[in-house]
């Protein structure tokens, strides 16, 4: 017994020349109250104090004084004494009153039968590294391809915003700077913004929410904007990432449209040339765009051209019929020109009652068939 | 709102119209909105007699939509598959019309128990 | 409810409003085919413009206008069906099978002038 404590001691003294010779760690205990009981070299470089100044002080005094006060030191303590181990990162003061940032471990220490016995703190200096990914992040911020700005959540003032958010606004960062979003009329639609900043101040991200932005030249622009709530310089504060789609959206709709044009033959005669693959969607924007056409237009008949439609899923001739209904509902009659055997195929297993439709071998026929149905149509109205 | 006439069926529809108006849907989307409410609310008042529509707004991290529950305690659907069965040959029977309101809507939601009730959610986000 | 039912010629022209209940739906049925009857119309136009939705039940009651119509030998057109509702209505399944449709009121009577014309 004698032969293994004294080993044991060893050990323990070895451990200490190490713990005192760490540099770059301050590592120290600390009694139950918090006061400090040991002290090594690293601490002693880090916190600036010497271990016979330091001893028997309260840790509290290498907090910054608005920590202090809302009880930080104290509260790092009860977490760690219940849960056995507290991490942190942030601001601690060193002798000379200056800050670095810190990454704080704090242990209980805890004897046999759990009574508390003391705490062991380690503490790293990590200011140059904080530095480093602040100066990385802010030209991430400034340099960016996408339009960002950071706004104070309580009122909405700009603090930070970057050269592309200068760029889509039309303004420039001084006139943004200082000024609330909602006086510059930033956000066209107010009531919107209002339920964006409710959501991020309740902690939940907002991503991809559409809406439009008004520039400085009072032109419109359709945008997404994606925010966070991130705290900053003390403040919580509305970070948001907007995306221009003002012109995707533009050629998305022009594409929509091209893909399912709807043009007059004669009056009351629309046409439609299907070309190409037909799904869901574009059945979709073809109802759409039918039912509009035909209610302005006055069309008594449509001619469908599926010539250049391969073949089509069920589900899409399923919805193919449905416009076909959609179109007898508001009085006007379907023409199918040019169907292919794999339309024909695709029709007859959905069990589609073809009666509601005529069909013609071809656009020629088509014409002619609809034209024919006009004709018969619009010598009642004269008599 | 509870549901147990006629009436109320017209009450709930409009009310929904005005709420998919309010969000700032639009025309037509309001109406398929106003006509889903309009089946869901036939339902209670035909099979359960009475029941509850609820309509709310909701909010996904980057849409707005509404959100319609048909709850009754009513004799509840047997066979959900087959009341769910759908197709354009099917389309023209009646039925309980919930595969015609899952085609108004975009999320469409069904439990049911016999003897107890059937609860209908459905949603469906503005474009 | 006073059913709103309009006499032009041979033809009868009813007006649906927008907020109409079951039971109001029944009494028009009931309204306009005993006027079919006691004015022994040959034609019937319903107006359906002011309907903002056309659920099953609307759906169902127009259809059986125009078949109880048809058995008094006369025919029925539904006018108005408005491009948001007709979509609503074939999303539901609710097509108005052989019940005939058309525009609205102008292009209803021409064609009930037509149907006249040639069986006349």
């Amino acid at each position: 017994m004698n032969q293994a404590s004294k080993r044991s001691l060893k050990i323990e003294d070895q451990l200490q020349l190490l713990v005192e010779s760490l540099k770059d760690y301050a590592i120290f205990m600390l009694d139950p109250e918090g006061k400090v009981a040991t002290w090594n070299q690293g601490a002693e470089r880090l916190k600036g104090y010497k271990a016979d100044e330091i001893r028997g002080q309260h840790f509290s005094i290498f907090y910054a004084p608005e920590d202090v006060e809302r009880g930080k030191p104290q509260h790092e303590l009860k977490v760690a004494a219940a849960e056995g181990h507290f991490e942190d990162e942030g601001w601690r003061v060193r002798k000379d009153g200056t800050r670095f940032w810190a990454n704080v471990v704090i242990n209980a220490i805890k004897d046999e039968r759990g009574q508390l016995y003391g705490f062991g703190k380690v503490t790293r200096d990590l200011t140059e590294r904080k530095w480093a990914m602040e100066a990385a992040f802010e030209k991430l911020f400034r340099a960016n391809p996408y339009p960002m700005v950071l706004t104070t959540l309580e009122d909405g003032r700009i603090l930070e915003v970057n050269e592309s958010f200068c760029k889509l606004t039309g303004y420039r960062a001084k006139e943004l700077i200082g000024q609330s979003v909602l006086a510059l009329g930033i956000w066209a639609q107010p009531e919107e913004l209002a339920r964006i900043v409710s959501e991020v101040s309740a902690g939940h991200p907002v991503r991809e929410q559409g809406g439009v932005l008004m520039t400085k030249a009072a032109q419109r622009r359709t945008v997404q904007l994606s925010a966070d709530k991130i705290e900053f310089g003390g403040n919580s504060c509305l970070f948001a990432t907007i995306l221009d789609v003002t012109e995707s959206r533009r050629l998305q709709a022009a594409i929509a449209e091209l893909s399912t044009p709807v043009l007059q033959a004669q009056e009351g005669l629309l046409v439609v040339p299907l070309i190409g693959p037909v799904d869901a969607a574009r059945v979709t924007q073809l109802r759409n765009q039918l039912l509009s056409n035909i209610h302005a237009q006055r069309a008594k008949a449509v001619v469908i051209d599926l010539t250049g439609v391969p073949k089509i899923d069920s589900e899409s001739a399923d919805d193919l019929m449905r416009t076909v209904e959609a179109v007898r509902l508001l009085g006007a009659s379907v023409i199918f020109a040019g169907v292919s055997l794999g339309i024909a195929d695709a029709l007859v297993r959905i069990g589609a009652k073809l009666s509601a439709v005529k069909t013609t071998a071809d656009l020629q026929n088509g014409l002619e068939e609809g034209k024919a149905l006009i004709a018969r149509a619009t010598s009642s109205g004269a008599g | 709102m509870s549901i147990n006439s006629d009436q109320d069926i017209v009450t709930a529809r409009q009310r929904g119209r005005a709420l998919a108006t309010e969000l700032g849907f639009s025309t037509g989307d309001a109406t398929l909105i106003a006509t889903a409410i309009s089946e869901l609310a036939r339902n209670i008042v035909s099979y359960a007699r009475k029941g509850e529509i609820a309509l709310k707004m909701v909010n996904s991290s980057s849409r707005q939509g509404v959100l319609i529950i048909a709850s009754d305690s009513g004799p509840g659907i047997r066979d959900i598959r087959q009341a769910m069965r759908d197709g354009f040959s099917t389309s023209g029977s009646l039925g309980l019309g919930l595969p015609g309101v899952r085609r108004l809507m975009d999320e469409f939601e069904i439990t049911s128990e016999p003897g107890r009730g059937t609860m209908v959610t459905v949603k469906k986000w503005k474009q | 409810m006073e059913v709103p039912i309009l006499k032009q010629g041979e033809v009868l022209i009813a007006t649906f409003q927008a907020a109409l209940s079951d039971a109001d739906l029944e009494h028009l049925r009931r309204g306009l085919v005993q006027q079919v009857v006691k004015l022994r119309s040959r034609g019937v136009i319903v107006d359906v413009t002011a309907m903002d939705v056309m659920d099953s039940f609307a759906s169902r009651t127009l259809r059986e206008i125009a078949h109880m119509i048809r058995l008094r030998g006369a025919e029925t057109v539904i006018v108005g069906i408005q491009p948001e509702v007709a979509f609503a209505m074939v999303q539901l399944g609710l097509t108005l099978e052989d019940v005939v449709t058309a525009l609205d009121l102008e292009e209803g009577l021409a064609y009930l002038t037509q149907k006249f014309k040639n069986t006349d």
